[in-house]
């Protein structure tokens, strides 16, 4: 048996021998990248990567863009006084593509509103900004009493770690006057007869809050009534719905006007100091 | 006969003591008279850098300023006031005097004036001019038993200059009264008296001098004066010296011949100062020529560095916009190579000015500097810079070699092996000889040992270079690499070590040589052989030396493409792929 295994042993060693003796030489990488970097065309191709003043042209630029992105960007209220003292709300969402740590910072150049030009927004869930780290970035401003009427331009950059900045910008309505429109009567003709009701209403918006409106008042002298009568907006003297902007007043026309379309001046203040005036037409019959 | 003249010429016409005062030398615009020229016997005319010339040299004015009090009781006064105002120096100037004791034949008379003076000076470098205006501000003349003789009128100017030839020397010319005013007091008129002096100044000891010596000084000062006096010539001399020990005390002395009433007469004087910061405090005895009284003047001068009261004139530079540098780079320097996946793009710019890198914006502190990672492909980089601001743009380019980085297996096993092999086995050849070292100075035959440890330094140095050769190699292989690797025919993972010494797998060996060919490389959607199904990572490559008939198909199907190359079928690909000829 021992002389069995022995035999065996032998066997497979003189195998093996034989095998490798007459297995084909193989080539290594080192061999076929020494063969390729002698080749001609390869040895010009080296020569060109390390040739400064050849292949340097525009597809040569990586246009890959690490830059942040501004993907939301806005400013609240749009119609705002030069009171220093209305709140405009710039909210801007950004996003980077190394992720939000990599975001170096916020500003907003305020200095068309008359406030400083580099302002930091900041996404820390104080002064404005709702959620501490939501990549949505928060500047608590106003706009300056110097500052004159019209749309305003507000750049906002952001700028990475990477040295990358993102440009963006919003605007304000600089606006002092509060604004009529949709002025109305319901109907729009009466009767001079003192008893028919007609619904006088106008829609008023402030610029910035529109509880800073002080009053609006329509001028019913040409049917008949007091010269300035106050219109509400709190659901009262006619009113529909409260605080929706609309002020009304419920009137009727007294007796013996005359018949015709009449022009009744609505005016409208706030405590900006900044006031307007519109006109509702109410047809008399 | 002349004195018995004057006399009676007095007594008679008294309101023309004017003309009397002037014919026995006075002069009612005579202005000298302060402590420290005094002291120097009124030697001063070329006396350079001091606030005194306003009183002896218009000239001097241009190179001095500051103040000047000097007083001889509370009758007698100069005052002074010297401004450098930067196109030349302006001085005013107060002077009252008084003469008690003239003697006019048998009798004293006394002598008043004052007189307001204004003066201008320009330099030019070592030469300077000076004018002087004189005003007569009020003279009187007492004579006992006459009536006093007034006069409140009289204007006439001082012109002089200055020329400093050497550091230690100045000379001064003045000719005084120039215009030679006529005016009239009570009935009479009289010309101011014209004279003209000379000064000579010279530092014989001292900073400035010709013998050079920084603790002690020596000055000395030499005037002479002619001019007319009524119908007589005048001819006055001065001389003074001042002499210094320190920077701060000074001690004058001087003599004087002064016309005075048809005759020279001598005078002399000697005088102290001192010298604190930029004060300086003189007095000065003099005999005084024409009353033949001893005097005492006493002077304060207040002469600091800086003495204007017109702001220094700055020299209206047209405005020209300062040269911006609208872009300057520090990073990287062009034609850059490196192994890194980006670059730092640094630079500084206008801080108002943008700045994009390869089209995208870059963050521009309030500095104005900027820098942005840049990426990086693999081979060729161009990064364009540009920066704008208003109309003007500016654009810079630089070129990056982006090399890739190969980690050789090989190679860092050899690393490893000379680690182990070189650098402790020397340590350990250092030891042992060491010791041999110390055994043989103890007595010890270590013969044998030192034997032993030379082959062992032989048989370690063979080592040594037979693994830094392989290590060179290694290194060249692996520059060979990197190159094929920047150009794309090779692909190495960053993060996997290649194993240069493994057998080439067909392939791959046909994936390099269709990329080193630049072949297109075809999109697979069906299997390209048996063996080679269209998602292997060799397929595109197979195709492509299929497609462009250097692999042909055999009747197996099959390409084997993870055997390991023969070097027949090596051969056979770089025939096929025309490498070797």
């Amino acid at each position: 048996m021992r002389a069995l295994i022995i035999t065996l042993l032998l066997f497979v060693m003189y195998f093996n021998f034989v095998s490798a003796e007459d297995k084909p030489k193989t080539m290594t990488r080192a061999e076929v990248i020494e063969k390729l970097s002698t080749s001609d065309f390869l040895k010009k191709k080296i020569g060109d990567l390390f040739n400064w003043s050849v292949g340097y042209d525009i597809t040569k630029i990586n246009r890959t863009n690490l830059a942040p992105t501004i993907s939301f960007l806005k400013a609240a209220p749009i119609k705002v006084p030069p009171d220093d003292r209305t709140v405009v709300l710039i909210t801007a969402k950004v996003s980077d593509p190394s992720g939000p740590d990599n975001i170096r910072g916020v500003r907003a150049d305020l200095s068309s509103i008359k406030k400083l030009p580099n302002t930091m927004l900041v996404d820390n869930g104080l002064w404005g900004d709702a959620v501490a780290g939501d990549g949505i970035y928060t500047l608590q401003t106003s706009v300056g009493y110097d500052s004159t009427k019209g749309i305003k331009d507000i750049p906002v950059a952001v700028s990475n770690k990477m040295g990358w900045v993102a440009l963006s910008r919003t605007n304000v309505d600089v606006e002092i006057d509060p604004i009529i429109y949709e002025t109305r009567a319901i109907p729009p003709a009466v009767p001079a007869d003192g008893a028919t009701v007609v619904m006088l209403t106008a829609k008023v918006e402030n610029p910035g809050r529109q509880e800073d409106l002080k009053e609006v008042s329509v001028d019913l002298s040409a049917i008949g009534l007091e010269g300035n009568v106050k219109m509400w907006d709190d659901g009262t003297h006619g009113d529909d719905r409260v605080a929706d902007r609309i002020y009304a007043i419920a009137v009727t026309v007294k007796q013996g006007i005359s018949k015709g379309l009449k022009k009744l001046e609505v005016h409208a203040s706030n405590v900006s100091g900044g006031s307007s005036s519109g006109e509702i037409l109410l047809a008399v019959q | 006969m002349k004195k018995i003249f004057l006399c009676f010429f007095i007594l008679l016409f008294s309101s023309c003591c004017y003309a009397i005062a002037s014919d026995i030398g006075l002069d009612p615009l005579d202005e000298t008279g302060t402590a420290r020229p005094q002291g120097m016997g009124g030697a001063f005319t070329g006396m350079y850098g001091d606030i005194n010339s306003l009183f002896y040299n218009p000239a001097g004015i241009a190179y001095s300023k500051g103040l000047i009090i000097s007083g001889r009781g509370m009758n007698e006064y100069s005052i002074g006031v010297d401004y450098d105002m930067q196109v030349g120096n302006f001085a005013v100037g107060l002077v009252s005097k008084n003469y008690k004791g003239i003697p006019i034949g048998t009798v004293e008379a006394e002598y008043e004036q004052s007189m307001a003076l204004v003066g201008y000076a320009i330099d030019f470098g070592r030469f300077s001019v000076g004018l002087l205006a004189k005003s007569l501000l009020s003279q009187n003349f007492s004579l006992p038993g006459s009536a006093d003789a007034t006069s409140s009128a009289g204007f006439d100017m001082d012109a002089g200059i200055m020329y400093r030839p050497f550091d230690y020397m100045s000379i001064g010319i003045v000719s005084r009264n120039v215009t030679a005013n006529t005016y009239t007091i009570g009935r009479e008129s009289e010309k101011f008296p014209q004279s003209t002096r000379f000064g000579l100044s010279l530092g014989l000891l001292g900073m400035d001098s010709i013998f050079y010596n920084d603790t002690y000084g020596m000055k000395i000062a030499y005037d002479i004066e002619n001019g007319k006096v009524g119908d007589d010539n005048k001819q006055n001399s001065f001389v003074g010296s001042e002499l210094s020990f320190n920077d701060w005390l000074f001690i004058r002395f001087g003599g004087n011949s002064v016309y005075f009433n048809g005759e020279n007469v001598n005078g002399g004087s000697a005088g102290l100062g001192i010298k604190i910061v930029d004060m300086r405090l003189d007095i000065a005895s003099i005999k005084e020529p024409i009353t033949q009284s001893q005097l005492s003047f006493m002077s304060v001068t207040y002469s600091p560095p800086v003495f204007t009261i017109v702001p220094k004139a700055e020299v209206k530079k047209p405005k020209i916009a300062p040269s911006r540098e609208l872009l300057a780079l520090s990073s990287p320097q062009d034609d850059y190579a490196t192994y890194d996946e980006s670059v730092a793009v640094e630079g500084k710019t206008d801080p108002k000015a943008s700045v994009t890198i390869n089209g995208v914006s870059a963050y521009v502190a309030e500095d104005g500097s900027f820098k942005a990672m840049q990426t990086l492909n693999p081979g060729k980089n161009l990064i364009e810079i540009q920066s704008k601001l208003d109309k003007e743009t500016k654009m810079m380019t630089r070129k990056v070699l982006r090399k890739a980085k190969v980690v050789i297996a090989e190679e860092e096993n050899i690393n490893k092996k000379i680690s182990s092999e070189v650098t402790n086995k020397e340590q350990e050849l250092i030891e042992k000889e060491n010791q041999i070292k110390k055994d043989k100075e103890k007595g010890i035959d270590v013969s044998a040992r030192e034997e032993e440890l030379k082959k062992e330094k032989e048989a370690y140095q063979l080592k040594k270079t037979q693994l830094y050769d392989e290590k060179n190699k290694m290194e060249e292989r692996r520059g060979k690499v990197e190159n094929l690797a920047t150009l794309g025919v090779i692909e190495v993972s960053p993060d996997k070590k290649f194993e240069i010494e493994s057998p080439i797998k067909r392939g791959e060996m046909i994936s390099w040589l269709v990329k080193a060919a630049g072949l297109p490389v075809p999109k697979v959607e069906v299997p390209v052989f048996s063996d080679v199904p269209a998602n292997h990572p060799y397929a595109p490559y197979i195709k492509a030396a299929l497609d462009a008939g250097v692999i042909i198909k055999h009747a197996d199907d099959k390409f084997r493409p993870d055997d390991p190359v023969t070097e027949q079928e090596g051969q056979a690909f770089f025939k096929a792929f025309g490498v070797i000829k």
